[in-house]
């Protein structure tokens, strides 16, 4: 496949990198052109030296022939123009934006980014999983913007141990997946009852994260 | 009825005073302190501090939901479109102007819908004017 990407700080250049080893087809958009060198000596790539939001640079990228255009410079209005550039003057099929204000989420997905990733997000809800003790675990968002894949390790002083799952109230639209226990995955049912250290994986929209939190982690 | 402008400069001081005129509560968003400071001594204006305009939670704050006219005037094109299309797509405002001075880009979002101005206009402030008039 061929991808442009605009945008070669950290993200950027790991990113070049697995595409590369996956065997596609990649140049690269930067406006540093002492980044563009050193891309060049390391990985053979093409690389142009310019911006993601113009039209010529795009161009000499040659973005027309791209099925997949990626858009990770450090602010969310380059990347928003970048991807809309790529998407309606040259047509690009796939276009994906890395973002940092999590409610641009919506905004990039209401004009037609394909996908849009927000680093910051993750990178907090890495940090915050280090901790030690942490009973929540954010797995990954869903196609729904407000639906994420979440797992909750009940702890042994929660109220929640030694109940069956019919008798927890769950918050409306939240869906409990797959309970693993100390003796293996188990599929939820209305008489499993909650042990200490169990791992609940649940389906819940960002809102009610903190009331399933309470019902199955509250003392 | 409200106007929101974003960006600061000798262009939104001119379209104020404009607005102003014609009964327009008007909130100026930008992220110089010291040239906000001389709009909130004008009268039915109001001033937001930014950070970063990509950040929305500025627009809310800004209550750009309720508005009937937002005007992206930075100097930043950039930030210019993508404060104008959250105004537009996310906040329904019923009527956005965005300056854009790069030609390839205006030309660009003129033909995705989006009201544009910018340098390359002979006289920005009249077709700024005669924009917000309509």
């Amino acid at each position: 496949m061929y991808v442009v990407i605009s945008g070669c700080g950290s993200v950027g250049y790991h990113l070049t990198k697995a595409l590369l080893t996956a065997g596609h087809e990649v140049t690269v958009v930067d406006p540093n052109p002492h980044k563009a060198e050193l891309l060049r000596a390391e990985l053979g790539i093409e690389v142009v030296t310019g911006s993601g939001t113009s039209r010529k640079d795009l161009e000499t990228a040659g973005t027309s022939r791209a099925q997949v255009f990626v858009s990770a410079a450090d602010l969310d209005e380059t990347n928003l123009v970048a991807c809309q550039v790529a998407k309606h003057l040259f047509k690009v099929g796939r276009t994906m934006s890395v973002i940092r204000d999590p409610k641009n989420d919506s905004l990039f997905r209401v004009l037609g980014i394909d996908v849009a990733v927000n680093a910051n997000h993750m990178l907090v809800y890495a940090l915050e999983e280090g901790f030690p003790g942490q009973p929540l675990m954010h797995l990954m968002q869903t196609r729904l913007d407000q639906l994420q894949l979440v797992c909750i390790t009940v702890p042994e002083d929660a109220e929640a141990v030694g109940q069956s799952l019919v008798g927890l109230e769950l918050p409306r639209g939240s869906l409990i997946n797959l309970v693993i226990k100390a003796t293996g995955p188990e599929l939820p049912h209305d008489e499993m009852v909650l042990e200490a250290h169990d791992q609940v994986i649940a389906v819940v929209s960002i809102d009610e994260i903190p009331a399933l939190y309470d019902i199955l982690t509250g003392a | 009825m409200d106007a929101i402008i974003y960006g600061c400069g000798p262009l939104t001081s001119s379209l104020v005073h404009h607005l102003v005129a014609r009964e327009y509560l008007v909130t100026v968003v930008g992220d110089d302190p010291d040239a906000l400071k001389h709009f909130s001594d004008i009268e039915n204006t109001s001033t937001v501090l930014v950070v970063d305009a990509a950040m929305q939670d500025y627009l809310q704050e800004a209550e750009v939901a309720l508005a009937e006219l937002f005007v992206a005037l930075s100097g930043d094109d950039l930030a210019n479109v993508l404060v104008s299309q959250a105004a537009s797509h996310l906040f329904n405002v019923p009527s956005v102007i965005c300056r854009i001075d790069d030609p390839d880009l205006r030309q660009m979002y003129a033909g995705l819908g989006l009201h544009t101005l910018g340098l390359s206009d002979l006289d920005l402030l009249a077709e700024l004017t005669a924009a917000v008039d309509q």
